[in-house]
């Protein structure tokens, strides 16, 4: 049986290292640093994550930013700003090599987004996905996801709503008035609501890992097991944090290629 | 010196385009939003095709055609992006 490994590696405080860490776990198992396909579970405390097209001047309210002390790290994958506390819980998967027939992009969404939908099921919550990468149970949404792929090598991440401060979530993030204004029923902007909410208690930490555990090892038909991240996954990291930091990348959206030559002897 | 700018919600993400315009010339161009695209910095190399171009809009068409060639869009098509961009520029030559 194929292996999953599972890495629940998280720097809450430290948003920066977070998706630092992210990026690098991707590059480890795509450059054969890592033998089995990886999922990982983490969380930051208090963030605004925004995507690689997105400037944080046009998502993010400043102020409101300011005030609450909310940091603003830019991530690598494409979509939208989302905020981060520890009521949301990331979730990210690697894989080596295509899985299904069909396209990468059905892959990628329909395919490995599937492990994600398993897991919340395993909660007692009847979801399922909507307009591509959405995650809706009772019409509402409670994960989004974003992916990326190099090669052969498949990547997803998302975050899922468990108990985060949804009027803090409105607080920091504008909506544009198109997106309202919007009202084409295929591209319906659900509203949002947290597992807790929907299941009327509150879930642990613990259920959670142990959900989505289940649900992308059932996915993969895959015996996980729980791991460190390697020396080189640190390493990795620890180099791209550079970028992870820089005002170049979270507010100019700087282009990833911009900063390759911090992880150039990784490369070759 | 006319500066465009516009938003559109594609069927999954929004478009924005901040266009600078000078006789009939894109000097400056920028495409932000949460859409979908792979390989992701592909729009990098848009921004830059478009830079020099005249403001017709079948030739802007025939430029994101071209670099948009091998591109995966998911939930945005090219004729999103150009109907997005073709309104910018409208706005940057009455600027």
């Amino acid at each position: 049986m194929t292996k999953l490994r599972v890495l629940l590696f998280e720097t809450p405080e430290d948003p920066y290292y977070n998706l630092a860490f992210e990026e690098a776990f991707l590059l480890a198992r795509h450059l054969g640093y890592v033998e089995d396909d990886t999922l990982r579970i983490w969380r930051n405390s208090n963030a605004v994550v925004i995507g690689y097209f997105q400037f944080a001047e046009e998502e993010v309210r400043i102020d409101a930013v300011n005030r609450l002390n909310v940091k603003v790290v830019r991530r690598f994958t494409g979509g939208g700003a989302v905020y981060h506390d520890l009521g949301n819980i990331n979730y990210a998967i690697v894989v080596r090599g295509m899985r299904k027939k069909g396209t990468i992009i059905d892959n990628l969404y329909k395919y490995l987004l599937g492990g994600a939908v398993k897991g919340i099921k395993e909660l007692g919550v009847n979801a399922r996905i909507e307009n591509i990468n959405d995650i809706v149970s009772a019409n509402r949404k409670i994960s989004g996801c974003a992916a990326k792929y190099l090669k052969d090598t498949l990547f997803l991440h998302g975050s899922l709503l468990v108990n985060t401060d949804l009027s803090k979530l409105a607080s920091v993030l504008k909506i544009s008035k198109k997106k309202l204004a919007d009202k084409d029923i295929s591209s319906v902007k659900y509203r949002v609501t947290t597992l807790n909410n929907l299941l009327g208690k509150n879930l642990k930490y613990g259920d959670i890992i142990e959900a989505l555990v289940k649900g992308y090892s059932s996915l993969l038909n895959a015996e996980p097991y729980f791991d460190l991240p390697s020396k080189e996954e640190i390493e990795l990291a620890n180099r791209l944090y550079n970028k992870y930091i820089s005002v170049e990348w979270n507010y100019k959206r700087a282009p990833s290629s911009r900063f390759t030559n911090l992880i150039k002897d990784f490369l070759k | 010196m006319g500066k465009g700018f516009f938003e559109y919600k594609a069927k999954k993400g929004l478009i924005r385009v901040n266009v600078t315009v000078s006789n009939k010339i894109i000097k400056d161009i920028r495409f932000s939003g949460d859409f979908m695209l792979h390989p992701e910095d592909v729009i990098w190399e848009l921004e830059n095709a478009l830079k020099g171009k005249t403001i017709d809009v079948e030739k802007l068409r025939k430029t994101i055609e071209e670099v948009f060639q091998d591109v995966v869009l998911v939930g945005s098509c090219v004729d999103d992006f150009v109907y997005v961009l073709s309104k910018a520029v409208e706005v940057a030559s009455n600027d």
